[in-house]
């Protein structure tokens, strides 16, 4: 855990400041005020990356929620603003990690994918850095689709793979039963595997 | 795809994911759904199994390295010279430095290598120590399936450096999968493995990191070890090795004694290839780690038992649920192109040994590893299955579980007893003792709980052997028995052993021997009777023998062992010494009256003693009646009676009164014992009720035929039941018998 992390003033006082409206906009029931947040989010999750997964703790293994928490414990230091609900904050960050990801993924992608299956399993951790570049992209592209047709179930992904969350956060985030989350994933995961496999 | 095609979709999906392969068909055969809706839906469902792994790891973890590849500083050494090579590009880079690609540059010839080189930030003394014992470590080890170090030295700025040959191949796991290896390709390549293995062991080093990535295989199919000391120079870099480590360790390979933080050895080794031969030959890890917390791995690794190879290599190609076009290309695309039931038996043997949680039941040497693998190659029969019955072992667990189970139960309960039994009969000496000597009351309570401490040891080690009588595999005790044990033969091992472990601790040897004793009786019946009969005849006289050796001869606890000695002699002779036997179980009621009238034996030993009275004359008796003496006299008139015709032949009613007066001694303290209404106390009230009507005390009797009446069909047990009902019939007879009389 990144309890060593330094504090550094990574935020302007008026960003701070703006952070704290935002957030005590939110609280108030603006639901507009959850997307001016979201480029606030993106940089510390960000930096909060390229913290934790550094050369230097790439033997680590990376639980997504540490990540996450950090950020979120951050972020709410930064401001003093009692957030609404961690879940939803969770839920907020998987979307954000999900597009830093495809970001990164972007620049490492200079190969085609080969020509195995992606499980995104522990295994397959070892391929080559391209490839699964490659395949973050080729996720991505599968979930625009997907999100399209079913849009909660594309976030229940979203938020298991990107976020770590697990079906009791899910459900609490996306106000739904943890059953729910459960036969939803069930049933998205057949159709992603044959999409991302074809 | 519609968006309302995919609702329909989802919501046959939803209804039927939770059914089996038969649910499924009845649903979709009855379920009013369109053609095409019906195709999409096999088709997804042909990639249940396959898509079981999605998403197994997270996103963060999947693409960690996105981040690392660009924080890396290879820009600053890309074109830098180190001694003669060039480096021009990355390979990796771990906690203590990275490893670079260089070529050489001084003309001679063409050569790739790998440059190992510390980060200039640890170059400190004692990591320069470590760098160096690597270097030494690698010099020993020229081997052709180990990478070689080529060159060693020091930039100009002081970093030192490894110059390593540069191997170009994928992880053995991954090479075998897609060159589609058979069973035995994939065996004689993990052979080589082991020689690579085996040959660094012989020169005193174990790697301590194997796993695939760190075992590439060449275009040409020859296997190369790498990072031979790499993990020897990250443990040195911390103190710490215990599971907060973890996750610099790879845990999927990582052995029991790691994950403990314990000090690898060559048995680590060993271990870590059974995980890697299990992951080749099967497409699966030996346990669960779908939940990747250390807790779970932690707990997998140190707990679970591995699942048989044969199994784990089945699951991945499970069958499918409902058989679809795609089932065609599904099974073309199967992980494994070997049938897989080969595994069954002696792989799963040889593999299960290599994975034993303790290091000293796995193979001795990678070379004995090795040769079991060869035997099979070559077919011929593992000359170590003999020794590793494992697979049959766990095959005998599952046949004969519950036997196997409850025999154990048995055993121990009945040892458990024995712990407490031998406490609380010191302690009631020591408390005598303590009267007498009360200053050093101190001094023997310190002594007695240490001895009784150490007792209990040794007595849960004792039983912790019926175990051992279970598994063929570890303990000479189960390999004699093929793992097959009966409760009986493992009585029959122990019985000869309490002795020898408990010499000079007859307190504990007289409590085991009446124990066996006691087992011993209730085999009295069967094939096996006749060896049963001897077995508690010896257990109990040796108890009998101890416990006076321990006691003296006067304690309660002699008594009840006369009691059983007598009673195991009884059946061994049948009833040739009837005179013999009232008369030890005389004394034996005497003394227990005198040292523990309240002990539950007592009104045991009284039925016993009034039974054999009933059923016999009365002249064998004539001794023994003399010895116990009358119960506390009601009646000075009858215990003159009673006595004096001691003196002239007794008579039938003699018997019977004597036997009246011994039931009744015995209810009361059947009653204090048992709170419940008890098989005892309603078979003493037949018995009561018997000779009371046998001297025609009929009012009386009546009270106790009642309640004698009331256990009829009241016991389960055959031979309880049986008891009660034919004391009825002897009652209902005698009743018979007067009513004759009377109408006559």
């Amino acid at each position: 855990m990144p309890n060593k992390i330094q504090i550094r003033k990574f935020m302007s006082e008026t960003q701070t400041s703006e952070i704290t409206r935002i957030l005590h906009d939110w609280n108030d029931g603006d639901s507009a005020a959850k997307e001016q947040l979201l480029p606030f989010v993106y940089d510390e999750l960000k930096r909060q990356a390229r913290f934790l997964m550094s050369a230097e703790r790439s033997d680590h293994t990376l639980q997504p929620t540490a990540l996450v928490h950090e950020a979120f414990l951050r972020l709410s230091k930064q401001t003093g603003v009692e957030w609404r609900d961690r879940n939803h904050f969770y839920g907020i960050a998987s979307r954000l990690m999900r597009q830093i990801l495809v970001d990164h993924a972007r620049r490492h992608a200079t190969a085609r994918r080969g020509n195995r299956p992606i499980h995104f399993s522990i295994d397959d951790v070892r391929i080559p850095i391209e490839e699964r570049a490659e395949a973050i992209l080729t996720l991505n592209e599968v979930l625009e689709r997907f999100e399209k047709f079913d849009e909660q179930q594309a976030r229940i992904v979203e938020m298991r793979f990107f976020g770590g969350m697990n079906n009791a956060e899910i459900a609490e985030s996306l106000e739904i039963s943890e059953r729910t989350v459960g036969r939803e994933w069930q049933a998205a995961r057949l159709w992603l595997y044959r999409e991302l496999n074809k | 795809m519609k968006a309302e095609n995919w609702k329909n979709i989802k919501d046959v999906l939803l209804e039927i994911l939770n059914l089996d392969s038969s649910g499924r068909r009845v649903f979709l055969a009855k379920a009013d759904i369109s053609f095409e809706i019906r195709r999409e839906v096999e088709s997804l469902l042909a990639f249940e199994t396959e898509s079981e792994d999605l998403m197994r790891v997270s996103a963060v973890e999947f693409s960690k390295d996105f981040f690392a590849a660009e924080d890396a500083p290879r820009s600053a050494l890309i074109g830098r010279r180190v001694g003669v090579y060039e480096i021009i590009g990355e390979l990796g880079h771990g906690g203590m430095g990275a490893v670079y690609l260089a070529t050489r540059t001084d003309g001679k010839f063409v050569q790739r290598v790998a440059v190992k080189m510390l980060k200039r930030e640890l170059n400190t003394e004692k990591i320069r120590r470590n760098f160096t014992r690597e270097k030494e470590i690698l010099a020993t080890l020229v081997h052709p399936n180990i990478a070689a170090l080529l060159d060693a030295g020091t930039t100009r700025d002081g970093v030192p450096y490894l110059v390593m040959e540069h191997v170009e191949g994928e992880p053995i796991d991954a090479f075998c999968r897609e060159n589609a290896l058979s069973l035995n390709e994939r065996l004689k390549l993990f052979n080589r493995v082991c020689e690579a293995v085996a040959f660094a062991h012989r020169n005193l080093i174990v790697h301590r990191d194997l796993k695939p990535s760190n075992i590439l295989v060449t275009k040409d199919g020859v296997p190369k070890l790498l990072d031979f000391g790499i993990s020897k120079l990250l443990a040195a870099e911390t103190d710490d090795h215990t599971i907060t480590n973890l996750s610099a360790m790879t845990p999927q390979y990582a052995s029991p004694e790691q994950i403990k933080g314990e000090s690898a050895t060559t048995a680590t080794d060993i271990y870590s290839l059974g995980v890697i031969l299990f992951k080749i030959l099967t497409e699966n890890y030996p346990y669960n780690f779908k939940d990747k917390s250390n807790g779970n791995l932690l707990k997998e690794i140190t707990n679970s038992e591995p699942t048989l190879p044969s199994e784990a290599a089945k699951r991945r190609c499970g069958d499918r649920l409902i058989k679809t076009n795609a089932d065609e290309k599904m099974s073309s695309y199967s992980l494994l192109p070997f049938n897989t039931s080969q595994l069954k038996g002696d792989l799963d043997n040889i593999i299960l040994k290599s994975l034993s949680k303790e290091p000293e039941r796995r193979y001795q040497t990678i070379e004995q590893f090795s040769a079991d693998i060869w035997r099979f190659v070559d077919g011929l029969p593992v000359s170590a299955r003999r020794a590793t019955f494992s697979y049959r072992a766990s095959k005998f667990y599952r046949r004969n579980r519950v036997s196997v189970l409850a025999g154990a139960f048995v055993l121990i309960s009945l040892c458990a007893g024995i712990v407490v039994a031998v406490s609380q009969a010191n302690a009631a000496k020591t408390q005598a003792q303590n009267a007498a000597e009360s200053q050093r009351q101190a001094e023997i309570e310190t002594e007695k709980a240490k001895s009784e401490a150490e007792k209990a040891e040794k007595i849960s080690r004792f039983m912790a052997k019926v175990i051992s009588y279970a598994n063929p595999v570890w303990y000479a005790e189960g390999a004699k028995f093929n793992g097959e044990a009966k409760v009986i033969d493992v009585m029959d091992d122990l019985g000869e052993k309490i002795d020898v472990e408990f010499a000079g601790q007859p307190d504990v040897q007289s409590e085991l021997h009446h124990k066996f004793a006691e087992v011993y009786n209730f085999y009295k019946t069967g094939a096996r009777a006749q060896g049963a009969r001897k077995k508690e005849l010896y257990h109990a006289k040796l108890a009998l023998e101890l416990r006076k050796q321990f006691y003296g001869e006067h304690h309660e606890l002699v008594a009840k062992d006369m009691f059983y000695l007598v009673g195991a002699g009884a059946a061994e002779n049948g009833e040739a010494n009837v005179e013999n036997f009232a008369e030890t179980l005389a004394k034996a009621i005497q003394m227990m009256r005198e040292t523990n009238p309240k002990n539950l034996n007592l009104p045991y030993m009284l039925s016993a003693y009034a039974h054999s009275l009933t059923a016999s004359d009365l002249e064998p008796h004539r001794k023994a009646y003399l010895t116990l003496g009358i119960p506390p006299p009601t009646d000075i008139q009858e215990y003159n009676e009673t006595h004096r015709r001691a003196a002239i032949p007794p008579t039938d009613e003699d018997k019977y009164q004597l036997a009246e007066r011994y039931y009744k001694e015995a209810l009361p303290i059947y009653r204090e014992h048992y709170k419940e209404i008890n098989y005892a106390i309603f078979l003493d009230e037949c018995n009561l009720a018997f000779v009371l009507i046998k001297q025609n005390k009929r009012a009386e009797f009546d009270e106790h035929y009642q309640i004698c009446k009331q256990a009829e069909n009241k016991f389960a047990d055959e031979a309880r039941s049986n008891a009660i009902s034919e004391r009825l019939t002897d009652i209902e007879k005698v009743l018979a018998a007067k009513k004759g009389v009377v109408s006559n």
